[in-house]
């Protein structure tokens, strides 16, 4: 039996008021959606600050061996051969490099690995340089060249340590 | 004749238009909210994009970049380059260029600020500060002669 309703006192009010839940679910579903956009671009923005803080930690450094290497090529501006002695000795303890020889010339590679740590996230910038033995009218840009300038982050790490059944019975 | 049909009177259509439009204002305010939070968001990563160009721009240039320099870059709304002539100026970039200390001559430091000059809708302030950022930048001609 098909029951019809008699009467369509209230119908306009009830169709008012379902329009206007409906507008306000849409309105919500769209500031839910617009505030995770806008979440976002600002990690992506965050994410690239501190791309750009690696970086310019990296520039400090590559700056200093430059400065060092000019200094190293003034001392021994009259015995080109004596370059690495003197710039060994003035790279210090805490830089770590190798130096290869073949035949009669000699190279050096410079290793750094800068981290940042950031919203408990660890950056990584690993950079290698090469320095090449200087002749008489070597500059600093001539020998010294960045053989690697990777940035990464921190790998993910798969959990096992959750107790999973293996099979066995 | 005396009609049975009853008709609304003036005060229940005025109370009854009056409801509509509070609740119609609440969530026009609702959709607002999100078009603002959806043109932050654009801006920002616009923002983003700019600003790296710029950096990677100054990072290449062979020659020196300078130093003590100031700039500033306009963008229409829709963050087309545009120059201080034309109207429909919405966003700048505000740039200073600078040596980072006088022991650090081959060192320049870039700072970066995106402005966005009209305000959104539903809220007053004259100038929104979009993002911000600080780089070194490596003078490649300064160690290309003896120092």
């Amino acid at each position: 039996m098909i029951l019809k309703l008699k009467s369509q006192n209230g119908s306009s009010t009830l169709l008012i008021s379902l329009l206007l839940v409906t507008l306000v679910v849409f309105a919500l579903l769209s500031i839910s959606s617009t505030a995770s956009e806008l979440r976002l671009s600002r990690k992506n923005a965050e994410n690239n600050k501190t791309y750009y803080m690696l970086d310019s930690e990296g520039k400090r450094f590559l700056y200093d061996i430059k400065s060092k290497i000019n200094e190293a090529l003034i001392l021994s501006r009259n015995d080109p051969q004596s370059f690495f002695e003197h710039f060994d000795n003035l790279l210090g303890d805490n830089i770590i490099r190798t130096i290869n020889s073949d035949n009669n010339t000699r190279l050096m590679t410079i290793e750094r690995n800068i981290i940042l740590e950031e919203n408990s996230k660890r950056r990584f910038l690993d950079i290698i340089l090469t320095i090449n033995q200087p002749d008489t009218e070597s500059s600093v840009n001539d020998i010294c060249s960045v053989e690697e300038w990777k940035m990464w982050q921190e790998p993910f790490e798969l959990n096992n340590t959750i107790d999973l059944w293996e099979g066995i019975p | 004749m005396k009609s049975n049909k009853k008709g609304f009177t003036l005060i229940e259509m005025v109370i009854a238009i009056g409801i509509l439009a509070v609740l119609a204002v609440g969530i026009m305010r609702l959709f607002l909210t999100s078009q603002v939070s959806h043109q932050k968001a654009v801006d920002l990563d616009y923002a983003v994009l700019e600003t790296n160009a710029l950096i990677e721009r100054f990072q290449d240039i062979k020659g020196s970049p300078g130093n003590g320099s100031s700039f500033t870059i306009y963008y229409n709304d829709k963050w087309e380059r545009t120059n201080i002539i034309e109207s429909n100026i919405q966003y700048a970039i505000y740039g200073d260029l600078a040596k980072l200390s006088d022991d650090k001559a081959g060192l320049l430091h870039l700072d970066l600020r995106v402005v966005r000059l009209k305000p959104y809708i539903l809220e007053k302030n004259g100038e929104n500060e979009i993002y911000k950022i600080s780089v070194i930048i490596e003078d490649l001609s300064y160690w290309g002669e003896d120092k």
